[in-house]
């Protein structure tokens, strides 16, 4: 039978589905951007898992850490949708003229350095499949242990760390390779100036 | 030792003694691929010192606002409530949310006496009714209409209808309701289903 229950002032699911979110948004854009190494990226990303927790918020509410399903959602959007998040990186000549002019200034020519390096690795960071940056972005950089990736990703520790060696060792054959061409880049500019 | 387990132990995370470390330490000085995994290790490293740039200012409200106006995904598209709040038009896209399923005999609303709530003028509040049922359905019509000193908040019109399909378990249905002026009103709900129909009437007195 029907129940009608009247609940004045109680929260609408609309307030509930809000805090839940706010609760979590910060955690899940962190992981995104780490994913995608793109704020603008990472917001959409976080904005599909949300759409995907709307019809489970009585689920998520009644869960001890609704934050590990997001973050498998999450997980799963990155790895499964195909073309989407794929940032195109072009090298930024600009960066590359900056860091190869001559400057007085060491701060100035430490912050070309490390742009140039951010370069190389978003450049590198893209060649790499999507699960080798995932399983990259949530071990090596935000410091997730094996544990926790098995729960995330439903792969077994022994298959996680080969695949994450594969990763590292692709990862570094790509910074190789981005390492080189910039190098031989600024030589090919510098020799052309007069 | 694996080229993975020679990464693990020259970065310190496994288990090693002077003999591994030494081994682990020769083996990486011949073997390309574990430099490499070595340098990539440390280029994440650095990557981990350094910060996130902020999302944009309003991303998460934007994020939430969205979500509540978004189509049901895929999966969830056949069976979830959304569905039936986007199929029911733009107003009643704003009704906040609910999922469950509803299945009702024939006959009258269980509350032999209307739930009775009081409002100031002008307040709003949102009003939740819940349904307990034990079967999903398909094609479920909901008419919500609000009569006399009362009104829903943020809508022009005082009957909303749509058609959707419910689940099985406990519904929610969250509805804003405004004061308009000092008086009594009555909210109702109707949920129909096949020759099935069930009535819920909410008194609604409101006070200057």
């Amino acid at each position: 039978m029907g129940k009608l229950t009247v609940i004045p002032g109680g929260k609408s699911a609309a307030q509930r589905f809000e805090a839940l979110v706010l609760a979590h948004y910060d955690a899940l854009y962190r992981v995104a951007y780490r994913f995608t190494r793109s704020s603008h990226d990472a917001e959409d990303l976080v904005q599909e898992v949300c759409v995907r927790a709307v019809p489970r918020l009585d689920e998520l509410e009644r869960l001890e850490q609704p934050r590990g399903w997001l973050m498998r959602v999450l997980y799963r959007l990155f790895v499964d949708l195909s073309r989407r998040y794929e940032r195109r990186h072009v090298a930024s000549l600009e960066t590359l003229d900056a860091a190869a002019m001559p400057s007085a200034e060491h701060d100035a020519a430490d912050g070309a350095a490390a742009a140039q390096r951010a370069e190389r690795l978003d450049r590198a960071w893209q060649r790499l499949d999507k699960e080798q940056r995932a399983l990259l972005a949530l071990h090596d950089i935000e410091g997730y242990s094996l544990r926790e990736l098995n729960e995330l990703t439903g792969l077994k520790e022994g298959t996680l760390k080969s695949r994450l060696h594969r990763a590292r060792a692709r990862l570094g054959a790509f910074l190789q390779h981005e390492e080189t061409a910039s190098v031989a880049l600024l030589a090919a500019r510098s020799g052309g100036r007069p | 030792m694996s080229c993975a387990e020679v990464v693990e132990t020259l970065r310190g995370r496994a288990p090693r003694d002077a003999a591994e470390l030494a081994a682990a330490e020769a083996h990486a000085a011949s073997c390309p691929e574990c430099r490499r995994a070595l340098a990539a290790l440390e280029v994440l490293a650095s990557e981990r010192a350094r910060a996130v740039p902020p999302p944009s200012p309003g991303a998460a409200r934007r994020a939430i606002e969205r979500s509540l106006r978004a189509p049901a995904a895929p999966a969830a598209r056949s069976r979830g409530f959304w569905a039936g709040v986007a199929t029911g038009g733009a107003a009643a896209a704003a009704l906040a949310l609910a999922i469950g399923s509803w299945i009702g005999r024939d006959g009258p609303s269980p509350a032999a006496a209307a739930p009775q709530i009081a409002l100031a003028t002008g307040a709003v509040r949102d009003v939740n009714v819940a349904l307990s049922a034990n079967e999903a359905l398909r094609g479920v019509e909901i008419h919500v209409a609000v009569t006399g000193a009362i009104g829903l908040d943020g809508y022009d019109v005082r009957e909303l209808r749509w058609t959707t399909d419910l689940e099985r378990g406990v519904n929610e249905l969250s509805l804003p309701i405004v004061a308009l002026g000092a008086g009594s009103g009555q909210l109702m709900v109707e949920v129909v289903h096949g020759e099935r129909r069930r009535t819920f009437v909410v008194d609604v007195v409101a006070r200057s």
